[in-house]
């Protein structure tokens, strides 16, 4: 039987990750699962334990519609906070609701993991898979997936300033379109000229008054615009610069790394790391502070643990730099209509309050 | 030096160590009574709205110590083993910060507990052994700080003494707590094999042996001629091992001692009660591995969540409704 893989979306990094698939399992075919949507959500809870965070059930969503469609083979990566336990326990569920697959969980069956193991357990899906083809394919899938995020830091500095409605979003399409068929470094290469080109030719009002807001939080809502609801296009109506760090090319390289920076860079409100990204948010916070940034928002599923410690810590940091920080936390229930009146107000106030300051 | 202990989270598993270890050293302490209503009201009224329901307790402990002692003893945990499978719920990890945040005016002894990163709890305990020692030192030289001279020359040959004092205290105060966990796990392994219809309760120990969350249902299932039985008390190394029969990848170490004591042991009870949290993180996976898992046993399983409101009635109705079943 011909192997039908598929694995849940996050952002448009199913892009890059379905070619990668593509090339270090040939055999295969790969199906992504229909676009991120209600109903996926839906499906998700449907079957979820009731206060798990919100990424389980959008998986488990993904999932279920990708078995629908056919799929037989499903991916997942597991490691830090819940999301190691997620593999284990979506198995589980879906085998209970009586799917029949293959179920791949990329760091293996057990906690202990090494590159070696995770080119073992590749090797026995595609004996013919070579360390350095292996290595190859894994660079050209890493540096693609960098260079997305430098063009998503790039339009969401500048989209709430484009002089031409929706400029960023065609070009954006284009991108989507073109990255899918990356053979090789060379043609990455051209990518990068291509696009770098016609991002900077965008035409911006420069006249416009910008409000740096940045993002922090937790990284599955800050990283899928479906799951906090478009809040990065609802903002850019108005005239917000947005940063965030939270990325996958973060995910991959310094997320680890860099623990003991941010506690240093914690201006003493952290003296033990929080755990997962709990740490990153209180020292963004400062610097971003620092920055002269207008105002922050805090993003999170619904009852993630790591950022409810943050919580605290991030309390005293806008009382103490006088920086406003808004809360939010994304569920099932959450509307876009609540949040769209928060974010006006949110936006509102940043408005008067740079305006004052300029009087 | 008055050392203030919060009756909540890590007081369960360290009760005996930290009394003997402190007493030693020549400290006292002061334990926050038993979880009431009055302590459950400061915690949720200090705690962000969707932190867990354990840890608004937990606040609610240490802002009761508040002026009752030098400093609030705070453990903070990340992992009790080495490798990626021994890790703690995040909570533990941030207990010290989020504390300290929360309410700043409190003073906290904190020690630091990380075997990952090669912080074990030996070297935890002797670091705060030595914080306690320089407290004492600071506040006995304030009485007489005029005489300090001769004090001076004394000090290094003091200093290697304190070391093999705090060592030896921390030796002594850990071999009674092993001592009390394994006549404990005796005890209830009497139980187990005694008489009667059991229930087992699994649930982390801050939960099950909390008096306003657990112990209202054991209470219960006693009037009801049940033996309740606390999964924590049965957590030897053999059981832990065992975890991976039901759940391969768990590597919450809380979790995994429960869990293994579930697999160990689940052909000699009559029913098994899940005790979580709301919104407990770790619990929302594990408990619905073991009830997928447990499916095809035969061993009734309840659920119950509790969260801060502690409606006593609709939780009476459903161990009424659970110990017809088991009966």
């Amino acid at each position: 039987m011909k192997q039908i893989i598929s694995f849940p979306h996050m952002a448009n990094y199913s892009i890059p990750i379905k070619s990668y698939i593509q090339n270090i399992l040939p055999k295969a075919e790969v199906l992504l699962p229909p676009p991120q949507s209600v109903r996926a959500l839906d499906i998700g809870a449907r079957h979820s334990p009731e206060s798990v965070c919100l990424p389980f059930k959008y998986n488990l969503g993904n999932y279920i519609e990708a078995l629908d469609m056919g799929a037989n083979f499903l991916m997942t990566a597991g490691g830090g906070c819940r999301y190691g336990l997620y593999g284990e326990v979506h198995e589980q569920i879906l085998r209970d609701l009586g799917y029949e697959f293959t179920f791949f969980n990329l760091l293996g069956d057990t906690n202990k993991t090494n590159v070696i193991q995770v080119y073992k357990n590749l090797k026995a899906h595609n004996p013919r898979l070579s360390a350095r083809a292996l290595a190859y394919y894994s660079l050209l899938a890493f540096r693609t997936i960098q260079f997305m995020d430098e063009v998503d830091v790039y339009i969401r500095r500048n989209i709430g300033l484009e002089k031409q409605k929706s400029d960023f979003d065609k070009t954006y399409k284009q991108f989507l379109n073109d990255i899918q068929n990356i053979k090789g470094f060379r043609a990455l290469k051209k990518l990068k000229r291509v696009y770098t080109r016609r991002l900077l030719s965008i035409p911006l009002d420069e006249s416009k008054d910008v409000i740096k807001v940045g993002l922090i939080g937790e990284l599955y809502s800050l990283m899928e615009p479906f799951a906090n609801l478009f809040l990065e296009r609802e903002l850019a109506k108005y005239n917000i610069s947005l940063t965030r760090y939270t990325n996958l090319s973060y995910l991959l390289t310094k997320r680890r790394r860099h623990i003991q920076r941010y506690i240093d860079g914690s201006g003493g409100f952290v003296k033990y790391h929080l755990g997962a990204d709990g740490t990153k948010s209180v020292e963004k916070s400062i610097s971003m502070a620092k920055n002269n940034y207008a105002g922050i928002i805090h993003l999170k599923a619904f009852g993630c643990t790591p950022e409810i410690n943050a919580i605290p810590s991030l309390i005293n940091v806008s009382n103490q730099h006088k920086i406003p920080i808004m809360y939010l936390s994304f569920d099932t229930q959450t509307s876009k209509t609540g949040l769209k009146t928060r974010v006006e107000a949110f936006a509102d106030m940043l408005q008067a309050k740079q305006l004052s300051a300029s009087i | 030096m008055k050392i203030g202990i919060a009756r909540s989270f890590e007081y369960y598993n360290n009760s005996v160590l930290w009394e003997h270890f402190f007493l030693s050293l020549g400290a006292e302490l002061v334990v926050s009574p038993l979880t009431n209503s009055a302590i459950l009201k400061t915690g949720v009224n200090l705690s962000v709205d969707e932190a867990c329901l354990p840890h608004k307790i937990y606040l609610g402990h240490i802002a009761y110590l508040k002026d009752k002692c030098d400093a609030v003893l705070i453990p903070r945990l990340e992992s009790l083993g080495k490798g990626k499978s021994e890790m703690l719920c995040t909570k533990f990890h941030a207990n010290y910060c989020a504390t300290k945040n929360t309410m700043p005016d409190i003073p906290l002894l904190d020690y630091n507990i990380d075997v990952r990163n090669k912080q074990t709890e030996y070297k935890a305990f002797m670091d705060v052994g030595k914080k306690v020692m320089l407290f004492k030192k600071l506040s006995g030289s304030n009485n007489n700080s005029h005489n300090n001279n001769a004090k001076n020359s004394a000090d290094k040959k003091t200093k290697r003494l304190k070391q093999k004092d705090i060592r030896l205290a921390y030796k002594n105060a850990k071999a009674a707590q092993q001592a009390h966990n394994a006549s404990l796990t005796k005890k209830t392994l009497d139980l187990l094999s005694g008489q009667g219809k059991k229930i087992l309760i699994v649930g982390h120990n801050y939960i099950t042996y909390d008096n306003l969350l657990g112990s209202p249902i054991t209470e219960f299932l006693q009037k009801n001629n049940l033996t309740p039985i606390l999964a924590n008390a049965l957590v030897t190394k053999d059981t832990t091992a065992k975890s991976t029969e039901l759940i391969k990848t768990l590597y919450w170490t809380y979790s995994k001692h429960i869990v293994g004591v579930v697999a160990a042991h689940i052909k000699q009870v009559d029913g098994i009660i899940l005790l979580t949290a709301f919104p407990c993180g770790p619990d929302a996976l594990v408990n619905t591995m073991l009830t997928l898992k447990l499916k095809d046993s035969g061993i009734p399983i309840l659920n119950i969540t509790l969260d801060e409101h502690l409606s006593n009635t609709g939780l009476l109705t459903r161990l009424e409704s659970f110990v017809d079943i088991t009966l």
